[in-house]
């Protein structure tokens, strides 16, 4: 097991460092000087070569690259070429909501997917099975943008129950941070749980067809006990995996979502950056999203191990 | 008062009748064996008394259970489950898939106690004991372990704990020993007899092998395509069957040959017509190659391994078809440490022999004997360790796949299972001319014509996919495939085990005639060593990477001289019967 986590974390730190040379070649390459957009169009040469020597952008690749990697351990990310702040004050307060955005929505998902996928597995062939699995269906093809639009028209507009859109931080009052929290939580939450449910239907039906299924029946178990404690473990394994791979495609997703309701998630800093062509933020936003989505992987290859007991092979 | 009463129980799937109007009275104790082969129904009579059907299929007539008043197919399933593991419980076939992989297996032995009442300390103690009962060695680590830590055979003990575990009135086992090694299932039959006979309990026993209800059930029920077509005490029925199907079915399983024209004999069939296909014209060449070849070899030595471990087995002075020598393939597990060393695993260890040209070579040995191993070896599906290996003039050692194109079109492979070593979306004609590179159209037309009949299935079978046929056609299939670049030597993996015993007569019968006509060298690999004693000249035993002893088939049946040949040979289940 020792030697899995080692090769694994070894395995994370080549991945991550692989990450950065394309994130930074890529930007790299990119075309619009940074230099002359701060400038301006009437700028002379001369101007812009004076800034882009005051910014260090004239020195080689090779140099720049390694300085960038360098701060980069010691928690430095750079200085923005556009607010003069440091780019990793700005992420980490950003990230921080949508820490708190994606994992509200992911475990909103969860509870969701879980009841509705196992429910409407084993109510297959009953109209219970087919209402849920249509239900899921549909969910399914709504647009997660679209489905936040609705909840604000319903909740929002119409029955003023919630705010339409803001943000409030924990420490400035719970109930209105809960309140702003909800409605993009839910359009995330909602559609990556139905996604996710479909997964967890045919993960239990797999499962239910399995020979250790019978035996539990035969043994006295009836099959809704014989699914609870037999089969849900076993088809977590499947699950675990989307669930990781839904996780990651959170943090994109919520860049609209953070649009759609003006949250100041790391998509709206992103977004931002983007039109500001702060390079040197925007290399720093994506490296952080890289890396965690790296440590999302990590952590479901290291789920596994702890679920299922034939991938310790440490005997 | 009987202890289970089946009266016109019928199964139905859709319009399909699976099982019609099935009678069967099972009293305290008895043990009774229901023999049939695929699709006879057997498993699913035994699925409707424990009202385990899968769904789609609707069961009629009726089922009594001694001491419940109520029909067993009616009964609703909230009392069903309070039945099932304290009154009546099921062993199955596959002991890896049937438990849980992910629970422990104490607590899947408990937890057919605690389902029942007991309580939940008490049934972990007794789970422990239980598992020291159906010794298992050192129980209480095995309690704690999960089942892929276990061996087949262990895992089969735990299903016979789990089954017993509150001593039920009745046992139902379906297949409990196909998927063991003969040795290991010797064991488990032994066992099941003793447990059921100190708790009283009824067996049905269900199995497609006659030999290995011989010593186990007193009654036996013959049962095919859904009719029970013979049933009596077991030694009237294996001595004087009535029923022609319960006879064909004992030749077949007894590996009889018909006297006059020196074949095996098989079932017959229900409309009357024989499926054996006619013979293969052997051409005046390949007559000629074949019976120089035989004159050439001659009569092999008999030999068991030396103290230094390199005998060279069936050693030939011509040049042989097939020759190893010091053949070793060593796995590496995975680092458990990270200074320590990898382990090795040896899974051919230093192996020598030489087959001759014309000569049937069986390889026999249990699972984890190396006898795969060496197989994929041989056909350049793997490449050895150390050590060199000769296949018809093909280096095999350090070949790259490029050089291996000519040991493809000079030796030939047939699998196992004829339902997945064909690939499902190529039509047969496909399948079977996929070998040949630079034929023209025609000539892969005809050439696959020629060897459908060859096999015995209609021409017009090229133009289907490998889903539409049966078992026993897929594996003629695969054997048509194998020929079509007229190899010389023709090896075959287990290529009989998963067919029924009056298919696996007609493959065999088919096998031995394009061996003959095709003037072919065959090495049969197979963990069957009835199978291997009809169809080889020559047989190698093989155990733990190494082979054991080798010599002509009738000399090491006759007087096996290494421990473990005795022990093999000792373990195979007989068929008692006096018809042939």
């Amino acid at each position: 097991m020792a030697i899995r986590l080692i090769r694994r974390a070894a395995l994370f730190v080549l991945t991550l460092l692989v990450a950065s040379i394309v994130v930074f070649g890529l930007l790299a390459i990119l075309p619009g000087d940074v230099a002359r957009t701060m400038l301006g169009v009437d700028a002379t040469p001369q101007a812009v070569a004076a800034l882009r020597n005051e910014m260090g952008l004239d020195r080689p690749l090779v140099v720049r690259y390694l300085e960038w990697v360098g701060g980069m351990l010691h928690g430095d990310l750079g200085t923005s070429y556009v607010t003069h702040q440091p780019v990793a004050a700005a992420v980490s307060d950003h990230l921080q909501v949508s820490l708190i955005l994606v994992i509200s929505a992911m475990i909103i998902a969860i509870c969701v997917a879980l009841p509705v996928g196992v429910f409407a597995a084993y109510g297959q062939g009953r109209i219970s099975g087919a209402v849920l699995s249509a239900l899921s269906q549909l969910a399914v093809a709504v647009p997660g943008f679209l489905a936040g639009l609705l909840l604000v028209i319903v909740f929002a507009v119409t029955l003023h129950w919630l705010p339409a859109s803001g943000w409030v931080a924990p420490i400035e009052g719970f109930g209105d941070f809960l309140r702003h929290l909800l409605l993009p939580a839910l359009s995330l939450g909602l559609i990556q749980g139905a996604i996710l449910s479909r997964y967890v239907r045919s993960a239990v039906l797999d499962i239910m067809r399995e020979d250790f299924m019978r035996t539990a029946r035969s043994k006295g178990l009836t099959p809704f006990r014989a699914l609870i404690r037999h089969g849900l473990r076993n088809a977590l394994i499947p699950v675990l995996t989307i669930t990781g791979i839904e996780l990651a495609a959170l943090f994109v997703g919520a860049i609209v979502i953070e649009s759609v309701f003006v949250v100041p998630g790391i998509g709206s800093l992103l977004v931002q950056s983007v039109q500001n062509r702060d390079l040197i933020q925007i290399q720093g936003i994506v490296m952080v999203i890289v890396a965690i989505v790296l440590v999302i992987n990590l952590l479901v290859d290291l789920l596994y191990a702890v679920i299922d007991p034939r991938l310790r092979t440490s005997r | 008062m009987s202890l289970l009463e089946l009266s016109g129980l019928a199964v139905h799937s859709g319009s399909r009748t699976l099982i019609d109007n099935l009678d069967l009275i099972i009293e305290p104790g008895e043990r009774v064996g229901l023999i049939g082969e695929s699709g006879s129904g057997k498993s699913i009579t035994c699925l409707s008394i424990m009202g385990l059907l899968p769904e789609g299929l609707q069961a009629s007539g009726s089922v009594h259970l001694d001491g419940v008043d109520h029909d067993l197919l009616t009964l609703p399933e909230s009392r069903l489950s309070t039945l099932r593991g304290q009154r009546m419980s099921m062993i199955f076939q596959e002991p890896m898939t049937a438990l849980n992989p992910l629970m422990k297996v104490g607590r899947q032995v408990a937890e057919i106690m605690t389902l029942h009442g007991r309580h939940k300390q008490q049934a972990a103690r007794e789970a422990v004991e239980l598992l020291a009962r159906v010794g298992i060695p050192d129980p209480a680590a095995a309690a704690e372990a999960y089942p892929h830590q276990l061996s087949g055979g262990q895992r089969q003990r735990v299903m016979l704990t789990m089954a017993m575990a509150n001593s039920p009135d009745l046992l139902l086992a379906d297949e409990p020993t196909t998927a063991l090694d003969v040795t290991v299932q010797a064991q488990v039959l032994d066992l099941m007899r003793d447990e059921v006979a100190e708790s009283g309990t009824a067996l049905l026993f269900i199995t497609h092998d006659l030999a290995v209800v011989s010593g186990l059930c007193a009654r036996v029920l013959i049962m095919r395509d859904g009719v029970l077509v013979e049933e009596g005490p077991i030694d009237r029925v294996f001595n004087d069957p009535r029923h022609p199907y319960t006879r064909g079915l004992l030749a077949a399983s007894a590996l009889a040959t018909d006297p006059r024209t020196g074949k095996l004999i098989t079932v017959p069939r229900a409309g009357g017509a024989t499926d054996s296909p006619p013979s293969p014209q052997r051409s005046d060449d390949a007559a000629q190659r074949s019976d120089d070849a035989v004159r050439r070899s001659g009569p092999a030595t008999h030999e068991v391994l030396g103290e230094d471990g390199s005998t060279i087995f069936n050693q030939t002075e011509d040049e042989p078809a097939i020759r190893v020598r010091g053949l070793s393939r060593t796995y590496h597990r995975g680092r458990t440490s990270l200074f320590g060393p990898r382990r090795e695993i040896r899974g051919l260890d230093s192996v020598s022999f030489d087959v001759a040209a014309g000569e049937r070579f069986g390889i026999v040995g249990e699972s984890g004997s190396g006898k795969s191993t060496l197989l994929r070896l041989l056909c350049g599906l793997d490449a050895p360790t150390s050590g060199a290996a000769e296949v018809a003039g093909v280096q095999l050692a350090g070949a790259r796949e490029r050089g291996l194109g000519r040991l493809r079109e000079q030796a030939q492979i047939v699998f196992q299972d004829p339902h997945s070593s064909l690939d499902p979306r190529m039509r047969v004609r496909e399948v079977i001319a996929e070998p040949l590179r630079h034929a023209t159209q025609a000539e892969r037309r005809t050439k696959v014509a020629d060897l459908l009949a060859a096999v015995g299935l209609p021409a017009a079978a090229a133009d289907r996919y490998p889903h539409q046929f049966s078992g026993g056609q897929r594996q003629r299939i695969a054997i048509a495939r194998a020929l079509i670049t007229e190899p010389r030597i023709l090896f075959a993996d287990e290529a009989v085990s998963a067919l029924d015993v009056s298919v696996r007569a007609q493959v065999l019968n088919l096998l031995a005639d394009l061996v003959d006509a095709y003037a072919l060298t065959l090495v049969f690999v197979s963990h069957d060593l009835n199978v291997i004693r009809h169809l080889c000249t020559s047989v190698a035993v093989m155990q733990s990477g190494r082979i054991v002893e080798c010599g002509p088939t009738d000399q090491v049946y006759a007087d096996p001289r290494h421990p473990y040949t005795r022990q093999l040979i000792g373990a195979l289940p007989t068929l008692q019967t006096s018809i042939i």
